[in-house]
């Protein structure tokens, strides 16, 4: 219990200080909601087909994302406070609390961008289980394999885009699976049509989970 | 106690070395002053010691009086590590940096505790301030307290007296002393001849 106890130290220290600095949340959500405007603006009245409104879906989460979720070991890295948390935590503790706090804003990102899609691009019917349910695994999937890119970035000396350039190719599948889930939820199609998608999501959040925990301490040590 | 057994320790950054077969066994109890002038490894060494970077080559080992070699987990419990390039949290004040450090090590909460060691390094009238809003020498005694924290078996010292005051230097001073005398292996790094003679044996790194 001590171990994940530590994990949820970490996490509930992010908040924390998430919530008095705001560091990736504003980054997060201005992105999102910039975007969405732009688009919805662009768009107009224009009835957009169940395919752009997946695909605009994925590129605000995927760059909304870049925008936020390296920002928790950047943070770290910039301020000099990875060494205290390297001196007091296990890599596998602070991967698992990096982890949960990514999972926490990119949910907390569908929770905004969802509502606000509908008021600005709306969708008529969907199957809106599937749509919840393909979000809610694309964002597991994204921060499971970015948490641990961005701890790499981190350790990097020049950071910019870096994090963006190295989470692209890894993300494709998810990215793929994602939009795929997204588009036959917004058709209205059944949950039967989507039994790949999910499952594919849910193999890639595994493996990259089982990976991340694998790897961490070897990228976080040294 | 513990001692601390190093063997043929070397570093080297890029293409730079850093250390070159350092050999030298610290024994619990025992304060080791590490001088030498800038760019020599000191830091390195004690940085090497804590575990936060690896050594090129050589091997560092912390044993126990029965010759059990402790493990990386063991090392990180019981070590405690003051140094310039610690950083606490600015958003955070120094009882809510020590609540968190004290769970993330596994050792719990409690708040009576945490304000004890804060109020043993001059920090009670200010335990709920932000770092951020501390001066420097307060936040170093911030940073002693989050050192101490645990009550290590190993303390690694890095320039412990850097923008501390005269009463700040005594406090370094009676720190070290009360380690050193409960068994506690001290490594001091500095090139302050005002701490020297905080040591009970000396190396030189050149």
């Amino acid at each position: 219990m001590t171990w994940l106890e530590g994990a949820l130290a970490i996490l509930a220290k992010d908040v924390r200080s998430e919530v008095r600095t705001r560091a990736a949340l504003n980054a997060i959500v201005l992105f999102s909601v910039v975007t969405l405007t732009v688009v919805s603006y662009a768009t107009g009245s224009f009835g957009l087909s169940p395919e752009v409104h997946a695909s605009l879906l994925w590129i605000i989460v995927f760059f909304g994302a870049m925008a936020g979720l390296s920002r928790t070991f950047v943070v770290e890295a910039e301020r000099g406070t990875e060494v205290a948390l390297k001196l007091t935590a296990s890599g596998t503790q602070v991967f698992l609390g990096k982890f949960l706090f990514n999972l926490a804003l990119l949910g907390l990102l569908d929770l905004v961008l969802i509502p606000l899609f509908q008021i600005l691009l709306p969708i008529r019917e969907a199957n809106w289980g599937l749509l919840g349910i393909g979000l809610g695994l694309g964002s597991l999937a994204l921060a499971a394999s970015t948490t641990l890119v961005a701890a790499i970035v981190a350790q990097a000396g020049v950071k910019g885009a870096l994090f963006t350039v190295l989470s692209f190719p890894i993300l494709i599948p998810v990215l793929v699976a994602g939009v795929s889930s997204t588009r036959k939820a917004m058709d209205h199609a059944p949950w039967a049509d989507a039994v790949s998608e999910v499952q594919l999501l849910i193999s890639y959040a595994g493996i990259m989970l089982t990976l991340s925990f694998l790897l961490f301490d070897s990228v976080w040590r040294d | 106690m513990v001692a601390i057994q190093v063997e043929k320790l070397s570093k080297a950054f890029s293409n730079r070395s850093v250390l070159r077969g350092l050999s030298v066994t610290v024994q619990g109890g025992e304060r080791l002053l590490v001088r030498g002038p800038n760019g020599s490894g000191k830091s390195t060494f004690l940085r090497i010691l804590a575990g936060l970077i690896s050594p090129s080559a050589g091997t560092v080992r912390v044993v126990s009086p029965d010759g059990e070699t402790k493990t990386a987990d063991w090392r990180r419990r019981w070590t405690g590590y003051l140094s310039p390039d610690l950083t606490l949290y600015d958003e955070f004040s120094a009882l809510e940096n020590l609540d968190f450090f004290a769970r993330a090590r596994g050792l719990g909460r409690n708040q009576e505790r945490d304000r004890s060691l804060l109020a043993k390094v001059g920090l009670g009238d200010r335990l709920q301030d932000p770092l951020g809003t501390l001066s420097t020498g307060l936040r170093q005694r911030a940073k002693l307290a989050f050192a101490l924290q645990g009550e290590p078996r190993i303390l690694l010292l890095d320039e412990p007296g850097s923008n501390l005051d005269q009463l700040g230097r005594e406090l370094i001073a009676r720190t070290v002393a009360e380690y050193g005398t409960n068994g506690s292996t001290v490594l001091i790094a500095t090139n302050d001849p005002l701490e020297f003679e905080l040591g009970t044996r000396t190396l030189d790194l050149a």
